[in-house]
């Protein structure tokens, strides 16, 4: 009889380690439509560009991204189209890998003020020497909760500093946090974000110390 | 007596126990992946035909072009044309894999491609977003050469 018992437990241990009760990545995959942000709950008011977003997950690990925040440069023929990976893990969370920038503004030791490249002999800003000494691009995995998958919702949580959502493709930017880079170094992408200054800086500097909560919906 | 009732006994147990491997052994079953062969199906020299966008008949890529899927993962592109033999760049070799049913070839990532057969050929389609968005297919027909070439 103690045989038979074992049995049946390891017959009930088998059955229930086939049962998956998680998030099954199938879902995942194909066209999703970004329909809403949310920051700490609140809908963020998304300029057109951001609102064109959508996302193609391909079931190989690879996903592209569709959004119009850089469509206005390089006279009008910006890029639309950005890659990136994905992948789910443990069926609760999803692993986006991302474009973001680093903000490495540095400050003057005698004065405190930023640190601005200037044409020749003039008192203009170089912006684009400045920008590229300014921020430092990357690319990381962003870790997200899944909070709803069906097949035709799709609802994932990230909680991060405001200054890593907002200068990172998390997943359209706001097109008002980034300029173009004009013209644009070899092997290097024609959007940055935005110049960094006296007036701006601690404003900067303090969204990448405040925490938030974003939750992204998408539709298929 | 003892003796005689053990006998039903065990016999019942060892069908218990036929029946628990059974059982298990279905479970497995169920549980395991089956084997896909789109990958064998892939290799072989495979000559381009024809390229389609949104259904639409656009030129090919060349109009010599040949593609090499070898089972170790290496794939090569030939191109005969004059135009590439002037610019030297008749054979170019690449790596590829089969992953969630799409083929990716390296020196065409990040977007791959889903591989279709129907008797003799291969029908190779990926899709990429146009510039306002919405989702483009172009398809690449190719048919199979009899006989392998080496590099």
């Amino acid at each position: 009889m103690k045989l038979l018992k074992l049995l049946l437990f390891l017959l009930v241990v088998i059955f229930y380690s086939c049962k998956d009760d998680t998030y099954d990545d199938k879902l995942m995959v194909g066209l999703w439509k970004q329909v809403s942000v949310t920051e700490d709950g609140i809908p963020m008011v998304l300029a057109p560009q951001q609102d064109s977003c959508k996302l193609l997950i391909d079931a190989n690990g690879v996903y592209r991204l569709y959004h119009q925040s850089f469509i206005s440069f390089n006279k009008g023929n910006g890029p639309t189209t950005f890659n990136g990976t994905w992948s789910m893990l443990d069926g609760t969370w999803v692993n986006f890998s991302t474009d973001k920038w680093e903000f490495i503004p540095t400050l003057s030791s005698d004065s405190d003020k930023v640190q601005l490249s200037f044409k020749p002999n003039t008192n203009t800003i170089d912006t684009a020497t400045t920008v590229q000494k300014q921020w430092s691009l990357y690319h990381i995995q962003s870790r997200f909760t899944i909070l709803k998958l069906t097949s035709t919702e799709m609802e994932i949580r990230l909680k991060t500093f405001v200054g890593e959502k907002k200068y990172a493709f998390l997943f359209a930017p706001n097109p008002s946090d980034f300029i173009e880079l004009n013209p644009a170094p070899a092997g290097k992408p024609v959007y940055i974000p935005k110049l960094v200054t006296d007036q701006n800086y601690w404003t900067i500097r303090n969204e990448y110390r405040t925490q938030k909560t974003y939750i992204f919906k998408f539709k298929k | 007596m003892n003796y005689s009732m053990n006998i039903p006994m065990k016999k019942g147990r060892l069908i218990l126990i036929f029946f628990a491997i059974g059982f298990c052994s279905i479970l497995f079953q169920s549980c395991a992946d089956k084997v896909d062969e789109t990958p064998s199906k892939l290799s072989g020299t495979w000559h381009q035909i024809s390229k389609t966008v949104d259904g639409v008949e656009v030129a090919k890529d060349s109009i010599k072009m040949l593609l090499v899927i070898q089972e170790d993962h290496i794939c090569v592109l030939y191109d005969s044309t004059d135009n590439s033999v002037k610019a030297k760049t008749v054979v170019s070799r690449s790596g590829w894999s089969y992953t969630g049913g799409y083929f990716n070839l390296a020196v065409d990532l990040p977007v791959a491609w889903t591989p279709e057969f129907s008797s003799n050929s291969l029908y190779l389609k990926k899709e990429e977003f146009t510039k306002v968005g919405k989702l483009s297919a172009t398809v690449l027909h190719f048919e199979k050469l009899s006989g392998t070439i080496n590099n």
